[in-house]
């Protein structure tokens, strides 16, 4: 039984998956058969080669009025989860209770009648919600004022970009007021104006509705959600509030391999080693001993390591650090270049570096940087540092640094 | 507990396994109905949007459906096919393909919409009973369609349907519940065996040749032996024979395929009922 104002119930929900589309085939088979006899379905059991859990043991409640925030690197499991809270298939294990009518904002481009104009289209998936024309028509105005389409509301969809698209299905899942919305990641897709509008919305109806959020906007997160899961490899391994949630997810993200491959090289740039003239090259963030790091927190010093071995003598050694954040704009650097003093070495003999930079002002996010050794223009050397994660330490941060400040009346 | 009236929905691997053959008729049909709205918006825009852009645009859905009447209409008037049973032979023809494509279609639609619509139906958790629907009012103009054609035919050929052929839809009805059956069936099964479609693609090109729509099941040799059983003969049979001679010369036959109609469309309800949501996303 659902306590009160509760409108979502999930207890010990599992789903299993596999990539392989034959190994489903056979499972489903199997249940086929076993439903062609009238006989019931059998839990999963073992599971065959290829099979793993995409979700396990998943329990939560959300009264209304709440924002669940669902975060996790990706193949966590977000989007099973919302698909099977939003009733397009069903679980493999467990129970999910759903008090009141639900709405989904998972695809963006699903239930649109491509070939058909906007306005049609609002009467399509008005019709996929389960209303009636009536209904539609009745809020029919709300809807294109809110999407603000202008004339293109009379064009086909197909002609629509992502943002048009996702204003217009937006558009119409809020005006049709359901006790339940689920909404993935897709409003990072709109421009900045519109996602002011669909949070604001978003606040309006948070009395009378409940939201689950999947988002790796943790600006999103922190400032909608009252509780937020974090998922890893299907399992959750937080339930609490966005603070906390939004640390451990941090921890978590030390970025897949694959992205590390994919984000790095873009953001990070050219690597290169001059071998002839540059060996026995060692650098990495540390604390304050030296040992080795991924972590800081914000506001704590943090600290840089390099060595290396160079064959002759350089002019004018330049050393260099920048870094980036996480979607790749260059947030600072910390070069030697400032110095007043020159930086002078024995060839042939290996050289040891420490940098120091006190009271980091780096909002929490991943950061990448390069560690780049130069002489005057000439690059020796410029690799990747490992990642480093800044942890927050403030209950609330804005873009990507939080320099020192304070109000005063005057 | 409820919002408004509302009851608390449980989602379970088992849901709906416990459900019985009417609740899952009468869900199926509330689904239907609850959704009327899409689908009628769905055959519409399908409707228009077919030959969209296209010099002759929506004129070709009026056109195409009645392309392969006029091809046997030929054919007849060329006596490549003779008068049969004292029925001109484009009459003949005519009417039992349009019998043909209704029946056939019947079985395809299902099976075509599940295969193609489960993906789409998983990303929006829009029920596949009312896709299936929308695909059948597409069937339904198509039928309307060549019923006026045929009609058109037998008032220019002089061979006017008797009265009792005003029964007709009562032989329909058993027939389309049993084809719709079985095409609910087979889309699940085809979900899993994925040759299930081209299996009954070739099985009903082969079977329009012995199921009496194009000439009489005298002509089809020992062949006629299996008409007994053969349900698209029987149905063709009954509703030829009660337009043109006034009564169902296969009765017998006809009330064993109206029980097979009903037990197979109940059993089929009632599995893809179960089915439609474990199968989602498998394509």
């Amino acid at each position: 039984m659902m306590q009160n104002d509760t409108v979502l119930e999930v207890e010990k929900v599992s789903k299993l998956y596999s990539r392989l589309q034959g190994v489903t085939r056979h499972r489903i088979g199997r249940n086929l058969i076993r439903t062609m006899m009238g006989r019931p379905s059998q839990p999963p059991g073992k599971l065959s080669p290829g099979e793993f859990w995409s979700l396990r043991d998943i329990s939560f409640s959300l009264k209304r009025g709440e924002a669940l925030g669902i975060i996790g690197l990706n193949g966590a499991g977000k989007t099973t989860l919302l698909r099977l809270l939003a009733g397009q298939f069903l679980p493999d294990a467990g129970e999910i209770r759903i008090l009141g009518s639900t709405a989904a904002m998972i695809d963006l481009t699903a239930g649109f009648q491509m070939s058909a104009s906007g306005r049609r289209n609002i009467f399509l998936r008005g019709a996929m919600l389960g209303r009636d024309n009536e209904e539609v028509a009745a809020n029919f105005q709300e809807i294109i004022d809110f999407a603000e389409l202008g004339d293109a509301l009379d064009a086909p969809v197909s002609t629509y970009s992502s943002g048009m698209l996702m204003r217009l299905a937006f558009s119409i899942m809020v005006t049709m007021r359901s006790d339940l919305i689920f909404i993935d990641e897709i409003l990072a897709v709109g421009d900045f104006k519109f996602r002011q509008k669909c949070l604001a919305r978003i606040r309006e109806l948070r009395d009378k509705t409940a939201f689950v959020f999947v988002s790796h906007s943790m600006q999103d997160i922190k400032s909608f959600c009252n509780h937020v899961i974090v998922l890893k490899k299907g399992e959750i391994v937080f339930k609490g509030n966005p603070e906390e949630a939004i640390e451990i997810y941090l921890g978590l993200a030390t970025l897949e391999e694959k992205n590390v491959v994919a984000i790095k090289t873009e953001i990070v740039g050219p690597q290169f080693t001059n071998e002839h003239v540059i060996s026995e090259v060692e650098h990495f963030w540390c604390d304050a001993k030296g040992n080795p790091i991924s972590e800081i927190r914000f506001g704590e010093t943090l600290y840089f390591r390099a060595a290396f071995k160079l064959d002759y003598s350089p002019r004018n050694l330049i050393l260099g650090v920048p870094v980036y954040a996480e979607k790749g704009e260059c947030v600072t650097g910390f070069s030697s270049e400032l110095q007043a003093e020159r930086i002078e070495i024995t060839p042939m003999q290996k050289v040891i570096f420490k940098l120091e930079v006190p009271n980091i002002v780096l909002n929490p996010g991943i950061y990448l940087s390069n560690f780049g050794v130069a002489d005057g223009p000439e690059f020796l050397y410029r690799r990747e540092n490992p990642t480093l994660t800044v942890l927050p330490t403030l209950s609330r941060f804005w873009g990507t640094v939080m320099l020192p400040h304070k109000w005063r009346a005057l | 507990m409820s919002i408004q009236g509302q009851k608390i929905r449980t989602i379970r691997p088992d849901s709906r396994e416990e459900e019985g053959s009417i609740t899952a008729i009468r869900h199926l049909m509330g689904e239907i109905w609850i959704f009327r709205s899409h689908i009628w918006i769905v055959f519409r825009e399908q409707f228009r949007s077919s030959y969209y852009g296209s010099g002759l645009g929506v004129f070709w859905s009026y056109v195409l459906p009645l392309i392969p009447l006029t091809v046997y209409l030929l054919l007849a008037k060329m006596r490549i096919f003779p008068n049969f049973e004292g029925v001109d032979g484009t009459v003949f023809i005519t009417f039992g393909v349009t019998l043909w494509f209704l029946f056939s279609g019947c079985i395809q639609i299902p099976i075509s919409i599940i295969q193609s619509r489960n993906t789409e139906g998983m990303k929006t958790a829009f029920p596949l009973s009312a896709a299936i629907v929308s695909g059948f009012a597409q069937l339904l103009f198509d039928t309307l369609l060549r019923s006026t054609f045929v009609f058109g035919v037998m008032i220019l050929t002089k061979s006017l349907p008797t009265l009792p052929g005003l029964l007709l839809p009562l032989v329909f009805l058993p027939a389309i519940l049993l084809f719709v059956g079985m095409g609910l069936f087979l889309g699940m099964l085809n979900v899993v065996y994925t040759d299930i479609s081209r299996i009954v693609a070739i099985a009903l090109q082969y079977g329009i040749f012995i199921s009496g729509v194009i000439f009489p099941v005298s002509e089809t040799g020992w062949l006629s032996k299996f008409n007994t059983f053969n349900p698209f003969f029987v149905f063709i049979e009954a509703s030829r024979s009660l337009v043109y001679h006034g009564s169902i010369t296969n009765l017998y036959n006809c009330a064993v395929m109206v029980g097979l109609a009903i037990t197979v469309f109940i059993f089929s309800c009632r599995l893809f009922f179960i089915m439609e949501y474990r199968v989602r996303g498998i394509s």
